[in-house]
């Protein structure tokens, strides 16, 4: 699948569909609500599929239920944007099924982070572009005012994001371009070795996570060093880690992660605002990034 | 604790004796509800694939390393543990940092490597014990991976963090002792029953293992290389030079504090690399402090959904893992696995 171009999905026009889905965790049905008005004011079509609002365990709905609602979006052609109402944990669950799909015929936008890393897992897989960004609680925030939903529309519509994010102490400067991928670090770890696995030699990586103790995360790092990603890497781009606390090897997760990357050159930039931490600046995974780190700013073009 | 009664035989290496019928019983020891009976039979010392090395038995006299490779042992009591160790007739070196202390850790990398390297490449030294686990082997896998470790292969004794020195071992083609570590022997006076398996394995000897049947078990008998370890551990390692999942092999795995999902996402991992599908067997160690979740009332039931569409043999509530009965399993070894209605032997 690695010959193939890169997909991307066409861009969104008035009165085209966004559909909302709850792959994995059960969904606040205030949060979709909201996003669903902040996306009838960009003038589209909401559609909440018909398990986005159900529960089952701490799952929306049963694997069925769940691969049926995202397998319909996927497959209804006048749906352009899927748009994932929250994470969680299950999304994993659909991955074999999901993978079977002919994803490439007809691509569309998914939108989504945390535990959705693993079906932007699925789009890199296929060679689809696909949007690490704002789910429905951030989508709702400010009543769709923020600017991480302003530049989900932007992108949506078919913009060119490019972004100057303030520079970081523990930052190390540099500039490069090649194809970007990343995600929630657990998610995206619990792939290695699948045909979902999406750590590659050459990259620009984006890595982010929850309430993960700092030696979880250095393990995973120590892995991806051990299976020749992390000195093989273009950049690394270091988002929010949040909900851990400093222990007695490390006074924080961006000193442990610097520590990782010491023995190599590339660019690395921490701080950028996407993850947990409140904001969710749409990163477009699967498609080739510029990045560059100056001495008090990074520019990341995609 | 385990509610059941287990037979540990721990029988002689005689490769002659491979195949032999009725093991003979040579003693019997109870503890905690469990029975574990010693006897005398073959014991499979050659790998079916042909690759792997079992180190030589220890000889009294012979020298016993304690290394503490990952969490910090400070308050380990080594005297305890050098007495034990004594008592079996072995003299024992204490590595330089053992009791040592650096953040989390016995000591700093170079530290720890440096007592790892001196015990594993001193040809003197017949078997490497660690103290106990913690988190922190893994920093020393690629600088001890260029050691020379198959020139004198030697026992390598532990669990939990020390999944990844036996993945290391494993790799270089030399068998390791998933099993008690030295802060489970500081009691001379009182060694645990799977700390005397442990001895008899090192002594030579090999074991048989009954288990009472558990209701998730699948039956069937299969005879394969024995991997595995601590879940998360040899999880961290999938994809480097000491991944240790193996198509065909049998795989032993346990836990501690790991939620359900989280032990899930490894499992469907294993699934989607295809490892599950190609599995020769599974044996199920405890599984602890874990709370049950909306989705499970058990880790094992999670696991049983997991496996529920292949069918070779599968066998919970194996005590081994983060609990009081600890039984030593030679990882990098042959094992038959033995599921039924009436019990589960584990023979290696």
């Amino acid at each position: 699948m690695n010959q193939k171009p890169v997909l991307v999905p066409r861009s969104l026009v008035r009165g085209d569909k966004v559909a909302f889905v709850a792959p994995a965790g059960i969904a606040r049905a205030a949060d979709i609500f909201l996003a669903v008005r902040a996306i009838e004011q960009q003038g589209w079509k909401p559609v909440v599929m018909p398990h986005a609002l159900g529960r089952c365990g701490s799952y929306s709905g049963s694997v069925e239920e769940r691969l049926d609602d995202f397998e319909s979006a996927l497959l209804d052609p006048e749906i352009r944007a899927i748009i994932c109402a929250r994470g969680g944990y299950g999304a994993i669950h659909l991955l074999d099924r999901l993978d079977r799909l002919p994803l490439r015929d007809d691509p569309k936008w998914l939108v989504g982070f945390s535990d959705i890393s693993a079906l932007h897992a699925l789009m890199n897989r296929h060679r689809i572009a696909s949007i690490h960004g704002p789910m429905a609680k951030y989508i709702a925030a400010d009543g769709g005012c923020n600017p991480d939903f302003m530049a989900l529309c932007r992108i949506l519509r078919g913009e060119v994001p490019e972004y100057v994010i303030p520079g970081h102490p523990l930052n190390r400067v540099g500039s490069c371009e090649a194809p970007f991928a990343g995600g929630n670090m657990a998610v995206l770890g619990g792939l290695t070795g699948t045909p979902f696995d999406c750590f590659r030699p050459g990259m620009v990586l984006f890595i982010e996570d929850i309430a993960e103790p700092i030696y979880k995360i250095e393990r995973q790092l120590y892995q991806l060093r051990m299976s020749g990603i992390l000195p093989e890497l273009s950049g690394l781009l270091v988002g929010a880690f949040t909900d851990y606390r400093p222990d007695a090897n490390h006074a924080s997760m961006e000193q442990m992660i610097r520590q990782m990357v010491e023995d190599y050159d590339y660019p690395v930039a921490f701080g950028i605002p996407a993850g947990h931490g409140g904001r969710s600046l749409p990163l477009i995974g699967s498609v080739r990034v510029k990045l560059h780190v100056g001495k008090d700013k990074v520019l990341l073009k995609f | 604790m385990f509610g059941k009664i287990i037979h540990l035989a721990v029988c002689l290496a005689f490769p002659a004796l491979i195949g032999a019928a009725a093991p003979l019983e040579i003693d019997t020891l109870t503890e905690h509800g469990v029975t574990m009976i010693l006897t005398a039979a073959g014991h499979p010392v050659a790998d079916p694939d042909g690759g792997m090395t079992v180190p030589p038995p220890l000889k009294d006299g012979d020298l016993v390393a304690v290394v503490s490779p990952s969490g910090e042992a400070h308050d380990t009591d080594f005297q305890a543990i050098t007495r034990t160790l004594e008592d079996q007739g072995w003299r024992v070196r204490i590595g330089e940092h053992a009791a040592g202390r650096n953040g989390t850790y016995s000591g700093s990398r170079q530290q720890r490597l440096s007592d790892l390297s001196a015990a594993l490449t001193d040809p003197e030294v017949k078997a490497v014990i660690c103290t106990r686990g913690g988190y922190g082997a893994v920093h020393l896998l690629e600088d001890l991976a260029e050691l020379p470790l198959s020139d004198n292969p030697k026992w390598l004794v532990g669990f939990s963090d020390i999944s990844a020195l036996h993945a290391l071992m494993n790799s270089n083609g030399i068998a390791s002792i998933h099993g008690p570590m030295g802060i489970n022997m500081t009691s001379p006076e009182h060694i645990s029953n799977s700390c005397r398996a442990l001895f008899d394995i090192l002594k030579g000897y090999g074991v048989k293992y009954e288990v009472d049947t558990h209701p998730y078990n699948r039956n069937g008998v299969v005879e394969a290389t024995l991997t595995g370890g601590n879940l998360a551990v040899i999880d961290g390692l999938a994809s480097t030079p000491f991944d240790c999942f193996r198509p065909g092999s049998v795989l032993f795995i346990e836990d501690v504090s790991e939620p359900i999902y989280k032990i899930e996402r490894m499992l469907y991992r294993l699934k989607l690399s295809g490892v599950l599908d190609m599995l020769g067997g599974l044996i199920v160690g405890a599984f602890t402090d874990v709370a049950p979740d909306h989705n499970y009332t058990s880790m094992e039931c999670m696991i049983r959904d997991m496996v529920a569409e292949y069918d070779f043999p599968v066998a919970f509530g194996i005590p081994a893992g983060h609990v009081k009965v600890n039984v030593p399993l030679i990882l990098g070894a042959p094992v038959r696995l033995e599921v039924t209605d009436r019990a589960t032997v584990i023979t290696q």
